[in-house]
């Protein structure tokens, strides 16, 4: 455990407690927390239905992308790797999308985290069948490369496609990214795949160590390669697959936030899983309490304001890189 | 004891093979520099061997479990990777991954610390040390992993003289220590005054394997390097000047 952890957890404690307490019915803390806890009334329905979903929503994005930002970075060995680069989120955005369009959405609530879901189920096969057995990372990369490619044609070709302009405004605002209105359904579809990823991506803290030194040294420190990659394969589809199934499209959370406690954590690939996981819960929720706070009335998205803060930092990045290397 | 026994291995790039059933063996003691022209074969031998190409014919380390694999040899490949900003303590302590002693690893780290001629530098990063000082960390990872065959792909390549000279030392203390050394070498002067044995490779086969005056004939230099040379035994060792190319 790094001297921030602590430091890290009490910030996610803070925000999550924060995203309980933040929002439009305006209430005491005591208030909110004693209607949480019994559920009685409005105020208990809106921090029981509302706000505890969303908060605990919040958390799990964030973990699952900033876990995943740290282990593809980890893996590729490069400070502008992100969860986004495998296809996975890509994908599961455009299932999202084409059940949206075609209706089977409104079918039952959870027809579109299921969608989402198996799309990046497919990509998962897809970019395991390109990169082959014994592919080394930038086989992956391209997979990735070309899997984004299609599911972003595709998710094109299905707005495209849009039935009536409502089903456009539909698909464009979800794929905004968004945590509002979502419910403990969403927590439950969601926790499994969320919990299996984050464990298969814990478990590979020392293979990522050892890939420090490049694939070849790995190997010869007995870290099996193809297995690696699968379970950083499968942990990532799982996580990000299963947030932005219930979220949308949520960017530069998993680019950032290890960027960020990489100066604080060390360079050590391992260090930085755990720590980016709760960086990304901090991040995610402090974003979507900024959600609230900006426009309190309004319908700003989640995806809008990480974008917003991501981009700035993220040119800091390459700014900071270039200057590396010159 | 032999350490590293390979028996006709071969390894084939399409309908080519690269490496052509070499035979081979490495004793405790011994510190065989593998030498050869560009594209002889010699990375491909080792990582091969090593169990990091698929290939044909055996191998007493390929041939075993991953994890067995890493406590019987340590491998420091050419390309010098070193990708975060580690502190040099933190590199070197990436060898201790594959042992399941972590009483020892202290130190293990500082043992290959000091014999790299590191200490001083442990705290500094590893990404911000000049090329030879790279070289120097990833030969203590590698020490580090204290195995009792060390794997070396041009250890040597891009380190001044002092460097060069103080690796082949360690290199030498490793085998008088009874660990098992093998480092492909391209300054054939070098190779020479340290190695206890010389394996020559020429396109993929095994063709000489001696001790340095007998892998270094004439015969050898002209037909496999192309090259006329000075080669003696001095009482400072010997010594190897390349004279000129011979041209067809």
């Amino acid at each position: 455990m790094n001297k921030i952890t602590p430091l890290l957890i009490l910030f996610l404690v803070m925000s999550f407690v924060g995203s309980l307490m933040i929002g439009q019915a305006n209430a005491s803390f005591g208030d909110s927390l004693s209607a949480l806890f019994s559920g009685d009334g409005p105020l208990g329905r809106v921090m029981q239905d509302i706000r505890l979903p969303r908060a605990v929503l919040g958390m799990m994005v964030g973990v699952s992308l900033g876990l995943s930002g740290a282990a593809m970075q980890g893996y590729l060995r490069n400070p502008l790797a992100e969860p986004g680069i495998i296809g996975i989120s890509g994908a599961a955005s455009l299932g999202a999308v084409v059940s949206l369009q075609t209706g089977f959405a409104a079918l039952f609530w959870l027809a579109l985290p299921v969608s989402a879901l198996g799309a990046a189920l497919v990509a998962v096969l897809m970019i395991l069948t390109l990169a082959g057995p014994r592919g080394g990372s930038l086989t992956l990369i391209l997979a990735g490369i070309a899997v984004s490619a299609l599911a972003s044609a595709l998710t094109s070709l299905a707005l495209n496609l849009s039935p009536n302009p409502y089903a456009t405004y539909e698909i464009v605002f979800w794929m905004m990214g968004s945590l509002a209105d979502r419910s403990m359904d969403h927590v439950w579809v969601a926790l499994p795949f969320c919990l299996i990823g984050w464990a298969m991506i814990a478990s590979l803290g020392r293979a990522l160590n050892a890939l420090s030194l490049g694939e070849d040294t790995a190997a010869s420190m007995g870290i099996n390669l193809s297995r690696t990659r699968l379970v950083l394969i499968i942990g990532v589809a799982a996580s990000v697959g299963a947030v932005t199934a219930v979220s949308g499209a949520i960017g530069f959370v998993g680019l950032i936030v290890p960027h960020i406690l990489r100066n604080f954590v060390g360079a050590r690939p391992s260090s930085l899983l755990y720590a980016s996981a709760l960086g990304g819960g901090v991040m995610v929720l402090i974003a979507d309490i900024a959600v609230r706070l900006i426009l309190p009335n309004g319908d700003l998205k989640l995806g809008v304001v990480m974008a917003l803060i991501g981009a700035p930092l993220f040119l800091h990045l390459i700014y900071k890189t270039r200057g590396g290397l010159e | 004891m032999t350490l590293l026994s390979v028996h006709d291995l071969s390894v084939m790039r399409g309908e080519c093979p690269v490496v052509d059933q070499v035979s081979f063996s490495v004793s405790a003691g011994e510190f065989i520099g593998l030498i050869g022209p560009n594209g002889a074969g010699k990375t491909t031998f080792m990582r091969a061997a090593l169990g990091l190409l698929p290939h044909t014919g055996t191998s007493t380390v390929s041939s075993l479990p991953a994890r067995d694999r890493a406590r019987s040899a340590a491998w420091m490949p050419q390309n010098r990777e070193i990708a975060w900003a580690m502190s040099v303590r933190d590199v070197v302590a990436l060898g201790r991954l594959t042992q399941n002693n972590p009483a020892q690893d202290d130190t293990a780290i500082a043992s290959a610390i000091a014999r790299m001629g590191l200490v001083g530098f442990e705290t500094r990063s590893a990404i911000q040390l000049s090329g030879g000082e790279q070289a120097r960390v990833l030969i203590a990872r590698a020490l580090a992993q204290d195995t009792p065959l060390l794997m070396a792909d041009e250890p040597t390549a891009s380190l001044d003289p002092e460097s060069q000279l103080a690796t082949m030392d360690v290199f030498r203390g490793l085998a008088a220590d009874g660990h098992g050394v093998v480092a492909s070498i391209h300054d054939l002067g070098l190779a020479a005054r340290s190695c206890t044995k010389l394996a020559l490779m020429h396109r993929g086969k095994l063709v000489a394997f001696g001790t340095p005056s007998d892998v270094l004939s004439q015969d050898n230099l002209r037909n496999v390097f192309r090259i006329n040379a000075y080669y003696t035994q001095t009482e400072h060792g010997a010594v190897f000047q390349p004279l000129s190319v011979i041209s067809d």
